[in-house]
């Protein structure tokens, strides 16, 4: 869809910038292709280039991704000998374009990985998200049209191309009929990365809307040391997390809105037992959300900042129960009134702390509580 | 339903239809030997049309941030 919203052509350089960029926490399917199957990437992105006319190809991938950044290099150097790439490129040869490809390694920002930001990264820049409009496919790298597709995404041009989009469509999830527009539709397979409590963590393809439990029983042999199953995060920290009654949410692109939470995100799911802290949990997430805050927006430099404060000292067993309504009103000043940030790292913080304490709560209250008993005998209070 | 078979990990042995210890690299000629060159053939021999004539208008002016749920 991003493909066809750019512009005519006006003669003059468009790019395609792939996302590999793979710094959210739990997320590591794209490490896995770049690891073993490189060239099923760059066939995607020798198609995409084709197909939309681009001569200029960039592959920003995470800085921590060493082994990878060489691994890929190679074969884009293996893709130069093909000639899939370079001035006697066969492509080249029908569309007169010599197309070229670039390896482009981040210096490990995790918001790098939010488009603009990556642009703005790829251009030498300090790595900090664009207002938008204009969005990359009419301004995007160095101010000209820009693609920018995921690695997962790009990836998966070569099977459509060679299968046609009906076979495509015949895999996933339908939109119901009833269904308003605003409900996707979730065509396609889908790499689930799953981590945390399972018997065996690791990347599975499957269709779209494959049930959470069929994924954590089937695939990953179920939870680890036969413990029950507490929670999950369906696609990265950012999205919020499923709780313990969701068991058998259905993991496709409507799953925000099914189960309360923002939506399947990289798909990256992380399953956590009965065992969990949830207190922890939520501080660790908005830890690392405060650490990778760009700064720009308020919301988010100061929001993600006092919650992390907060939840420290709810961990630590100083929080009063006055501090989990603070939690939720700070989470809901970040996140309640869309478009008061540039990009959408606060509103991930908003979804992450609302929805665990709004669903384990009694996790939270348990920790307060005993708080405020053990201080107030402290104290000497009766 | 669950997937028939293997497409993003057709290469990458993954349960069920693997084994993750026997992944390996695969090179440009194993790639090409497994089902690439069919593609790599399809897609030289066609040629692209412009992407588009005219470009769309702008549908969102201040739209929420990105990932956002929509109304």
């Amino acid at each position: 869809m991003k493909w066809s919203f750019l512009p005519p052509e006006d003669g003059d350089r468009r790019y395609l910038a792939v996302n590999a960029d793979e710094a959210e926490p739990g997320t590591f399917k794209d490490r896995m292709l770049i690891d073993f199957d490189p060239h099923i990437l760059l066939e995607g992105i020798a198609i995409c280039m084709h197909a939309c006319r681009i001569d200029t190809a960039y592959i920003y991938i995470r800085g921590e991704y060493h082994a990878q950044a060489k691994t890929l290099q190679r074969a884009v150097d293996e893709a130069y000998e093909y000639n899939v790439f370079g001035k006697d490129s066969f492509l080249g040869k029908i569309n007169s374009l010599a197309p070229h490809c670039y390896i482009h390694r981040g210096a490990g920002a995790y918001v790098c990985g939010e488009e603009t930001a990556l642009l703005e990264s790829l251009e030498g820049k300090r790595g900090w998200p664009r207002i938008k409009p204009p969005f990359p496919a009419i301004a995007g790298a160095f101010a000209r049209p820009t693609i920018i597709n995921n690695v997962e995404t790009i990836a998966m041009v070569g099977p459509i191309v060679q299968h046609g989009p009906d076979w495509f469509k015949s895999m996933g999830t339908q939109r119901p009929e009833d269904a308003p527009p605003t409900v996707p539709a979730s065509f396609g397979p889908k790499l689930f990365g799953v981590s945390g409590h399972v018997n065996r963590p690791g990347v599975y393809e499957d269709e779209l809307g494959i049930k959470l439990s069929t994924l954590i029983e089937t695939h990953c042999g179920g939870m680890r040391n036969g413990k029950k199953f507490k929670a999950a995060i369906p696609g990265g920290i950012a999205m919020g997390i499923l709780g313990t009654d969701q068991y058998d949410a259905v993991l496709d692109f409507d799953v925000g809105k099914k189960y309360n939470c923002l939506g399947l995100g990289t798909a990256g799911v992380i399953v956590m037992d009965q065992d969990t802290d949830m207190v922890a949990v939520t501080r660790n997430i908005i830890r690392f959300l405060a650490h990778e805050s760009c700064g720009q927006c308020t919301p988010c430099r100061e929001g993600t900042t006092w919650m992390y404060k907060t939840l420290s000292r709810i961990e630590a067993g100083d929080g009063t129960s006055k501090d989990l309504d603070l939690l939720l009103e700070l989470a809901g000043s970040m996140g309640a009134m869309p478009g008061t940030t540039i990009c959408g790292l606060a509103d991930g913080a908003n979804w992450a702390v609302r929805t665990i304490l709004n669903k384990f709560r009694p996790d939270f209250e348990a920790r307060v509580r005993k708080h405020r008993y053990v201080s107030l005998s402290t104290a000497g209070v009766r | 339903m669950p997937l028939k078979q293997p497409i993003l990990t057709k290469r990458i042995p993954t349960p069920p239809w693997g084994d993750p210890a026997d992944r390996k690299l695969v090179t440009l000629d194993h790639f090409l030997e497994t089902g690439a060159t069919t593609r790599y053939a399809k897609r030289s021999s066609s040629t692209p049309k412009p992407s588009s004539t005219s470009s769309k208008p702008a549908s969102c002016v201040a739209e929420a941030a990105q990932g956002s749920p929509r109304a």
